[in-house]
């Protein structure tokens, strides 16, 4: 239970390189939503199957399919972000397992959805690497990226660290911290009420 | 037959099926798909490659290379047969971006620019793609053709 926040923030990590701007981090998110929904049709066709042992191999091959059918949506729509990201939308399978994971920790039902919470995170913290590196805020269209600008000369402050790998790392361990204390003080609040 | 083995049969069945099925959904897709995609590749690198000389011609497939070369082009023209453009996600310090170049005989590949850039197209620093980044893909795209050698 205690290491569901590092499990939460670990899953990121596949995704650093890529969750650099909004329109990166909205297209891996809608990936991970993508994931989880198909991912519950799918379990459901594989349970009245009873496949027994085998399940867990068929919904991770269910998963790799899943994976390959969002690339192909997202060649369909924005191909050249498709080139860019083409690596990274089978990562973001690999991240939908590790947040799979936290499931198998004794968490009460129904309080915690890892994925759904994780996607808004994604798409946060992809937009404040691209602001505060950039200035920017970029969105995805079928000709690539547009970006708008909403402060010039931004990059040019000694902000653009965040917006690379070290400061992504950096900004997960503020994250991981931030967590850890907010989880102390609701528990402080819990058992002084 | 006893019961257990029809059982039996029908969850292997039901497995074949399913993964059979999932796999028709995914090369269809795939073939719906293809040509849209690849006339947006073309016209992104046709963008960047905008000095009027170079023309893309039809999609090459280079021996030895995986899906991460899938866009690689012929230039049209004449004397320009063996010429190549490329089409790579190149991840950069900040995020991955793809990025185009052009190969000649004669002088290797060279970096043309970065794709799909609809708003300022800035130079390639500013997207976190450094001189070193791109010598590491000139090089890698020279031998990779050069491995190829002819018979591409």
């Amino acid at each position: 239970m205690k290491r569901n926040p590092v499990v939460f923030l670990f899953s990121l990590c596949p995704l650093i390189p890529a969750a650099s701007r909004l329109a990166y981090g909205l297209i891996l998110g809608i990936a991970l939503l993508w994931y989880f929904l198909s991912g519950l049709i799918f379990r459901e066709m594989i349970r009245k199957m009873q496949p027994g042992d085998s399940g867990p191999f068929l919904e991770l091959i269910c998963l790799a399919g899943s994976a390959t059918l969002y690339q192909t949506a997202l060649q369909f729509l924005f191909p050249v972000l498709s080139v860019s990201l083409f690596l990274y939308v089978y990562l973001s399978a690999l991240s939908y397992l590790l947040l799979l994971s936290i499931d198998s920790f004794p968490v009460p039902a129904g309080q915690f959805i890892p994925v759904v919470a994780f996607v808004p995170l994604l798409i946060l913290f992809s937009a404040f690497r691209e602001f505060m590196g950039s200035g920017t805020i970029s969105l995805p269209v079928p000709g690539g990226l547009h970006e708008i600008l909403v402060f010039p000369g931004f990059s040019d402050w000694g902000l653009a660290f965040w917006g690379t790998a070290g400061g992504a790392l950096i900004l997960l361990g503020i994250m991981a911290a931030i967590a850890k204390l907010v989880r102390r003080r609701l528990a402080g609040f819990r058992r002084n009420a | 037959m006893s019961p257990d083995s029809t059982d039996k049969i029908k969850k292997y069945f039901l497995t074949v099926l399913l993964v059979s099925v999932f796999s028709l959904v995914l090369v269809t897709a795939g073939i719906l798909t293809s040509n849209h995609t690849g006339a947006a590749l073309r016209r992104a690198a046709q963008a960047v490659l905008a000095d009027g000389k170079t023309e893309l011609g039809e999609p090459v497939h280079l021996d030895g290379t995986g899906w991460s070369f899938s866009g690689t082009y012929r230039v049209r023209g004449t004397g320009r047969a063996d010429d190549l453009v490329f089409l790579v996600a190149m991840t950069g310090s900040a995020g991955p971006m793809t990025g185009v170049f052009l190969y000649t005989p004669a002088t290797g590949s060279s970096f043309c620019g970065l794709a799909g850039i609809t708003g300022n197209q800035a130079h390639p620093e500013t997207y976190g793609i450094t001189p070193r980044i791109i010598n590491h893909w000139e090089n890698k795209l020279d031998r990779l053709v050069e491995q190829a050698g002819g018979r591409k």
